[in-house]
């Protein structure tokens, strides 16, 4: 059982991108390490469709958030790798803050525990 | 394995972007589809069971259309941030190139303003450069010689002779044997060249041409282009070995736009002589091109040695003599020896030069002048020049000028940007909150200013190109100056210094107002909130320029009226239907003596014959800039000791009183029976007798000239009246004219000739006449009386005419500035307008609204204006003939003028504020 459902959740926009921002924190990742990376922190429990992903990544993108460039490596096809912008640094560390008040303020509210 | 790229186009509708960016979506899904294919297969999936996954993980392709579109539809934020491959300085170009292209992209959406704003930009900088090249063609550019900073002149190097002992002040004109014993004894130079202080114009045939014709040559030591460090483009130049023994080197180096002219092709000097008189001089050098001599805005055609003075100027040999001085001279600092090193070693070197000069015996009198006399070192890296003493003041006053136009233009441009500015308050605000920094969107905006200015500085280059020459014919009066305005680099320097410049102070303002407000307000309410705020840097900005451009008409006001003063002053004879004209006798072989007495009376008489000429005369000097004086008069019965002022002396035939329509007072003219052999006479001016006669009856009664023979105890007939005799602005001097017959050792060059009517008119027949006589006679410089009288106003004329163009342009420039101001005020208040008129204002009340704020404005400009043109008005009271600074008229008319500026910037928006429909204006927002 997802714990947010990016699909169906009036928050689905902001939680998809928190969950991006956050892949990049470390490094620049291309779109389908960041599915993948989300898969395995969430231990499977949470899985990106292209249709969800890829707007998120633009949207981010267009926000200015995020900054995408195409890195050609030597013997294997170019990506697009994406990176956070200083910009989207201080938004992840936002939503982290605000992200956490709420579910805090669930958990006491309706007695969720959260992992 | 399938072709993913081919799936996802086929499934993927058009997203309306470019098609490189659609390609990039298309490839990166493709990707993505890819990557969980192998995946599947890697997890031990057959490719069917794998191909089900990825169509899986990709979903409804309706829904990923949909969120791709409105992903991408978002607003595009630049981000601050570089990427990591990219460079500081790829980044900031980058950004310089965006902004710059976004720029050209908002000018080119408002043609209207773009026009309007470079025309006045390029009018301001064009002004501003055209004056700037004028003025570092004159003051400022340094000769074209090795190392010019080492350069400097012994004094300051005017056109002048003078033969008496010593000056008053510091002594600037040298003779010969001076110049050569400093040369051997200083100790401050590593060269020293004399050069005479003027040109000589003289008659001579080129190259064994049959026709004369009219050289300048300038006479200079051997020394010459040595210490200059000039060396010849051919031939040879002069060496010390061609200062010795007078008349001994008849030789000469060209001008090289004088020898091109002559011989466009051929290079050899073989049998190209100059034969002034009975002198040939052999060419043995040209001087480079660059380098026309070191007087700028006079070049001559050949430079002679001085060794050859008497042949080139035969009436007044003065290469012997200790006191005849006339040459400027000019010296190479020694390496490592400083200007006051040098200057006390040449005062030194001087006073002992002149202790030998007075003999063994001096007086008192004498050895008081020596421990006084000094020379005053005077830097020469940019040359001599009598239009430097002339225009240094007059340009300087007209760059002031110039620059208050570009302020005037640059406050208009920031007023449109400012109009602009709020227009795209919403604008801005949008961008700054979706996260772009204010340094960024100031930067975007002055990018805009940065390209404006540019565009501006182009079109005022080319607009100065063209100024700078009708500069130059307005400066050069009836004859063209040899000086070369084209702008130079240190010109270019100043233009791009002045447009960055211009560019702050237009485009700053602006940008820091546009940003620097408050963003809550600007999204909820459309930008009005922020305009009082405009509106008062708009109105300060206009203040400011009517308060300029009344100073620039006040002073125009002071300039054209003084002007009017010069060409009004009383010259004290008739400047009307007088020609003159220059026959040089020397050129036809003639001698001072009694044979050319009498050429020059037979051709009096026969011009005087000519049916419409009044009366002919000859005489020295004819009120052309230049004349002999002398402080050395001596009157017996009087004490000698209080010091003379400068007495102007003239040789004269008897008509010339006559011809000039000079009255005699007291006593008589001049007359035919003034012979050589009668006794010697002269007569004075009215201020002769006050300054020499002690204002007694001076008829009757005797004076001397120095030491000249001839002009010993010269008995006084007649008193004329004062008059002008060198110059229009000189004080009054005394003078003294004396018969021609009694004074044949002077070579006497100028023709005066009276007619009835337009004296032009007659000059053929004169010529014929002259030639009639003796047709050897160069007859040259021919100018009316008038004309000649009306080139001494060149330099206040071109003062009076800019500074009026300049301060009509400044009230133009300031008039359009409050227009636009104005009318944007109203069309603010639209609003306002519809309410008054609803509830029953009528026109006259609405336009007096509107009068009244633009008269207040204007009346803070004035009183501003006011103080600031009185005070201007006291610092240029030296360049005004005849005005006062306190002179009320042109103040009076300059607020007239800008009270009418104001009115009809006023009126045009007043009458379009009547015309506001209530039930429109009251709908406005």
């Amino acid at each position: 059982m997802p714990v947010i459902d990016p699909d169906a959740n009036a928050r689905k926009k902001g939680s998809a991108e928190l969950l991006v921002l956050a892949q990049l924190e470390a490094r620049p990742r291309h779109g389908y390490e960041i599915g993948v990376e989300i898969e395995r922190r969430s231990a499977g429990e949470v899985s990106f469709q292209i249709a969800s992903l890829y707007p998120v990544l633009y949207r981010l993108e267009r926000k200015g958030l995020i900054a995408g460039q195409w890195v050609e490596a030597a013997g294997q096809r170019r990506r697009r790798f994406y990176k956070l912008t200083p910009a989207g640094r201080k938004v992840l560390a936002e939503q982290r803050r605000s992200w956490s008040s709420f579910l805090l303020a669930l958990e006491r509210a309706a007695g969720l525990e959260h992992a | 394995m399938p072709d993913f790229r081919d799936y996802v186009r086929r499934r993927l509708p058009p997203l309306g972007l470019s098609g490189a960016r659609e390609g990039e979506v298309v490839e990166e899904l493709a990707l993505e589809l890819e990557e969980r294919y192998q995946r599947a297969l890697r997890g031990g999936l057959d490719e069917e069971q794998a191909w089900a996954e990825v169509r899986g993980a990709a979903g409804d392709w309706r829904e990923v259309t949909d969120e791709l579109r409105s992903a991408l539809a978002e607003p595009q934020v630049q981000t601050p941030e570089p990427d990591q491959e990219e460079t500081m300085f790829a980044r900031l170009t980058g950004e310089w190139r965006r902004d710059l292209a976004y720029a050209a992209r908002q000018l080119r959406k408002g043609p209207g303003f773009t026009t309007v704003a470079v025309v006045m930009l390029a009018l301001g900088v064009g002004a501003n450069t055209a004056i700037f090249s004028l003025l570092n063609a004159i003051l400022l550019r340094s000769l074209p010689v090795h190392e010019a900073a080492q350069l400097v002149f012994l004094g300051e190097p005017k056109a002048e002779g003078d033969t008496s002992f010593l000056p008053e002040g510091p002594t600037a004109v040298f003779s010969y044997p001076f110049f050569r014993a400093f040369q051997r004894d200083n100790q401050g130079f590593s060269d020293v060249a004399a050069i005479q202080s003027f040109l000589v114009f003289a008659w001579g045939r080129v190259a064994g041409n049959t026709a004369m014709e009219k050289v300048s040559l300038e006479l200079v030591s051997g020394s010459y282009f040595r210490t200059l460090g000039v060396n010849p483009m051919a031939g040879r130049a002069f060496t010390d070995a061609d200062d010795d023994g007078p008349g001994a080197h008849p030789i000469a180096v060209a001008r090289y736009g004088w020898w091109r002219e002559r011989f466009p092709t051929d290079p050899s000097f073989s049998g190209k002589n100059l034969t002034i008189g009975s002198t040939v001089y052999t060419i043995v050098g040209i001087a480079p091109p660059a380098f026309s001599g070191l007087t700028v805005g006079r070049q001559p055609d050949l430079w002679i040695p001085l060794s050859m003075q008497a042949e080139v100027w035969p009436d007044r040999n003065g290469l012997e003599k200790n006191m005849f001085r006339c040459l400027h001279m000019i010296g190479r600092l020694r390496p490592g020896v400083g200007r006051a090193q040098a200057q006390a070693n040449t005062n030194l070197v001087f006073r002992q030069i002149l202790r030998g000069f007075v003999g063994p015996k001096p007086t008192e009198n004498q050895l008081a002048n020596i421990q006084h006399a000094r020379i005053d070192l005077k830097p020469a890296a940019t040359g001599r020049s009598r239009l430097r003493q002339e225009y240094s003041a007059p340009l300087a006053v007209l760059m002031v000028v110039v620059v208050l136009v570009l302020l005037i233009a640059s406050a208009n441009v920031a007023n449109l940007l400012l109009a602009r500015a709020s227009a795209r308050q919403r604008e801005m605000a949008v961008r700054m909150s979706l996260g772009a920094q204010r340094g960024r969107v100031m930067r975007q905006l002055l990018s805009e200013s940065v390209l404006l200015g540019t565009l501006g500085a182009a079109f005022g280059v080319a607009f100065a190109f063209a100024a700078s020459r009708l500069l130059l014919a307005m400066v050069s009066g009836s004859e063209a100056l040899p000086i070369q305005v084209t702008p130079d680099a240190r010109v270019l320097a100043f233009t791009i210094a002045v447009t960055a410049i211009t560019v702050l102070l237009f485009g700053a303002a602006p940008a820091l107002r546009a940003t620097g407000l408050d963003l809550s307000t600007s999204l909820k309410t459309r930008a009005v909130v922020s305009g009082s705020g405009r509106n008062r840097l708009a109105r300060g900005l206009v203040v400011g320029q009517v308060a300029v451009s009344l100073l620039l008409l006040a002073g125009a006001g002071l300039f054209l009226r003084s002007l009017r003063n010069l060409i009004h002053v009383d010259v004290g004879f008739d400047r009307q239907n007088v020609v003159r004209m220059y026959i040089d006798p020397r050129a036809a072989g003639y001698h001072p003596d009694a044979r050319l007495v009498a050429t020059t009376e037979r051709i009096v008489n026969a011009v005087s014959a000519l049916p419409g000429v009044r009366s002919a005369a000859f005489a020295q000097d004819v009120f052309d800039g230049g004349g002999s004086s002398t402080t050395d008069v001596r009157v017996p019965g009087l004490p000698d000791s209080a010091p003379h002022p400068r007495t102007d002396l003239n040789v004269v035939d008897p008509h010339y009183l006559d011809v000039m329509k000079l009255p005699i007072l007291f006593g008589r003219g001049l007359a035919a029976p003034d012979t050589a052999t009668s006794r010697k006479v002269a007569v004075i001016n009215q201020t002769m007798v006050r300054t020499h006669f002690g204002g007694a009856w001076p008829i009757g009664r005797t004076f001397s000239v120095g030491d000249d023979r001839e002009a010993q105890d010269v008995e006084v007939v007649g008193v004329m009246q004062d008059a002008k005799y060198m110059e229009l602005e000189e004080e009054q001097m005394p003078a003294a004219i004396f018969p021609y017959a009694q004074h044949p050792q002077h070579f006497i060059f100028s023709f005066v000739v009276r007619s009835d009517g337009d004296p032009e008119s007659l000059i053929p027949a004169i010529r014929k006449t002259i030639a009639g006589v003796d047709p050897h006679l160069p007859v040259s410089d021919i100018r009316t009386l008038a004309q000649m009288v009306d080139d001494f106003t060149v330099n206040r004329r071109v003062v009076a005419q800019l500074s009026t163009f300049f301060g009509i342009l400044a009230a133009l420039l300031a008039s359009i500035g409050m227009y636009g101001v104005m009318s944007y005020g109203i069309a603010r208040r639209t609003n306002e307008f519809g309410i008054r008129m609803a509830l029953g204002a009528k026109r006259r009340d609405v336009v007096w609204v509107v009068l009244r704020e633009t008269l207040i404005l204007a009346g803070a400009g004035i009183a501003i204006g006011l103080v600031l043109a009185y005070e201007a008005a006291r610092l240029i009271e030296k360049l005004l003939f005849g005005v006062h600074a306190g002179n009320l008229l042109p103040f009076a008319l300059a607020i007239l003028a800008m009270v009418a500026v104001a009115l009809l910037a006023g009126w045009l928006p007043a009458r379009r504020a009547t015309r506001i429909d209530p039930s429109v204006a009251l709908r406005w927002e």
